[in-house]
């Protein structure tokens, strides 16, 4: 080959290397410490011990509802968003357990949450995915999955290494404090006497473009009680989504939205620390479930309750969880949109019901 | 008359694609790689992107159809000329069908997509109820029955933007 031919397939040879390059840069390979939302999935997958193929990969047993939103205007001072004004919006919404086992007993996780999908004016959409704790467990992405990897079951004992999570514990005060909580805060005996919190503060935007940051809460009508501890392993293995069933057959159930306005001060990028004192509250609210059945038969189980799915009016905070969040929830509907759908513990346990 | 050179449109349309396409490209790498805040920027610049190359390969597909390109050199050898054949008809089928797939992936989720106005498309659009791509793009294998609670929030918008409906089948009325 002659010379020029050669400095030709070097200078292509150049381009596509460049290219090739600029791509690993951008995909992560060369930062092999960056966290993509499919490694979040794989840890939660190790953490539950198996794939549960077609199910969350966190939050897997859960049971579809639906009702409306009644606003009362009280909150279009702080948002422009479109659920504020006077009215009513539908919603739909999932009640889970924590933990990726669909098949768990209610008893064991104890950790209630509630998706939601506010259908509001001109396709736009605000979606939760709000628990029944008011903190966090872990503040970052980093530590997050820490306390995932600490949780992977031993091969050889199928449990977790109880040194690798105390390890994590006594190096994060936080979580620490989260555990105590989940210990010593009474446990709701229902899904419909809970309050259900945003977790992660976020950001309200006013009509003149003013923002502000906010929590809020969905505190229930359904007067509190609490679950007694020691009677968990003697419930039946549905009994959270049974009671919840029942419930909702007799009449809807009501829960109050109530947001709360940060004080000058108070962290909106850590979703361990509580907002601690008087704080300015709106009820803006109420939240009506009248309708309740199995996901195989309700309209939830194909939607990611992504919180930063959000209308105008509505924005994220500095909370790097937030986005850790809408990545990794987005890689689980990923893997499970491929596997495919297949019916849970309630859909079995009501299909043998009707069999009966 | 044959042309010696490509339609102004054509290379307009050739290079500004060109661009989008590349930019596409990095910007899907690096929005599945990270669970930091770009990830929300990146998803957000993915999206109208995807929706401006979908629109800009039917143009180019009109002008292609419409206006002559140069023809190949007489000289070049068969496989090539059959390899240069191909690769063109795989760049429009790929320029039209990623943007569908995307588009659908969006619409099993049943995200909400808007687009941002100034948007004279959409008025157009509007009138006729919405653009839903569903029958078009098949839609994922979600049941069949309308969740008519859920679709009546998805009324085309008539006071703002234009809303494409990127929702999916839907689901059955809960019971």
């Amino acid at each position: 080959m002659s010379s020029p031919t050669l400095l030709r397939f070097a200078l292509i040879g150049a381009i596509l290397a460049g290219v090739a390059l600029v791509f690993a840069w951008v995909g992560g390979f060369l930062t092999p410490a960056r966290l993509s939302g499919g490694a979040v999935a794989d840890v939660m997958q190790a953490a539950n011990g198996k794939v549960y193929p077609g199910f969350r990969r966190a939050h897997a047993k859960g049971l579809c509802v639906a009702g409306h939103f009644e606003a009362n205007g009280a909150a279009t001072g702080i948002s422009r968003a479109t659920l504020f004004p006077k009215g009513s919006v539908p919603v739909i919404g999932r009640f889970s357990t924590g933990g990726g086992d669909p098949m768990s007993a209610d008893g064991r996780p104890v950790f209630h949450a509630l998706g939601l999908r506010f259908a509001l004016p001109h396709g736009e959409e605000w979606r939760m995915a709000i628990d029944h704790t008011p903190i966090f467990i872990v503040s970052n992405p980093a530590d997050f999955i820490a306390l995932q990897r600490a949780s992977v079951p031993d091969p050889k004992t199928g449990k977790p290494d109880p040194a690798k999570m105390q390890a994590f514990v006594a190096s994060h005060p936080e979580t620490a404090a989260f555990l105590t909580y989940m210990k010593t805060a009474p446990l709701p005996s229902s899904f419909a006497n809970g309050s259900y919190y945003s977790i992660n503060a976020f950001r309200f935007v006013d009509v003149q473009g003013q923002s502000q940051a906010v929590r809020w809460q969905f505190e229930p009508e359904t007067p509190f009680a609490a679950l007694d501890p020691a009677t968990l392993d003697k419930q039946p293995r549905d009994f959270l989504f049974d009671d919840l069933l029942t419930r909702i057959g007799k009449g809807p159930l009501r829960w109050h939205m109530i947001v709360v306005v940060a004080n000058p001060g108070d962290r909106t990028d850590n979703a361990t620390i509580r907002w601690t004192g008087p704080h300015r509250q709106i009820d803006a609210g109420t939240l009506v479930l009248d309708h309740a059945t199995t996901e195989e038969r309700g309209d939830c189980r194909d939607f990611n309750y992504d919180p930063m799915i959000l209308p105008k009016g509505v924005e994220a905070s500095d909370d790097p969880l937030l986005p850790l969040r809408s990545a990794a929830y987005s890689a689980s509907f990923r893997r499970r949109a491929i596997e495919g759908p297949r019916p849970d513990a309630i859909t079995n346990a009501q299909m043998k019901g009707g069999a009966k | 008359m044959t042309p010696l050179r490509f339609a102004l449109p054509a290379r307009i349309l050739h290079w500004l694609m060109a661009v989008l396409i590349l930019a596409m490209l990095l910007i899907g790498a690096g929005m599945v790689s990270t669970t930091s805040s770009r990830y929300p920027e990146l998803l957000a610049w993915h999206r109208p992107i995807g929706i401006a190359i979908l629109l800009l390969a039917l143009v180019r597909l009109t002008v292609r159809l419409t206006r002559r390109p140069p023809p190949l050199p007489a000289d070049l050898p068969a496989i090539q000329v059959a390899a240069a054949k191909g690769s063109h008809y795989l760049l429009y089928a790929l320029m039209i069908g990623m943007p569908l797939i995307g588009w659908a992936m969006q619409s099993a989720g049943g995200y909400p997509v808007t687009l941002p106005r100034p948007d004279p498309a959409g008025w157009r659009l509007r009138k006729h109820g919405g653009l839903d791509v569903t029958p078009i793009v098949g839609g994922y294998p979600r049941t069949t029955k309308r969740n008519t609670a859920a679709n009546r929030a998805y009324e085309p918008d008539r006071t703002g933007e234009l809303t494409m409906q990127f929702h999916g089948p839907g689901r059955p009325k809960l019971s």
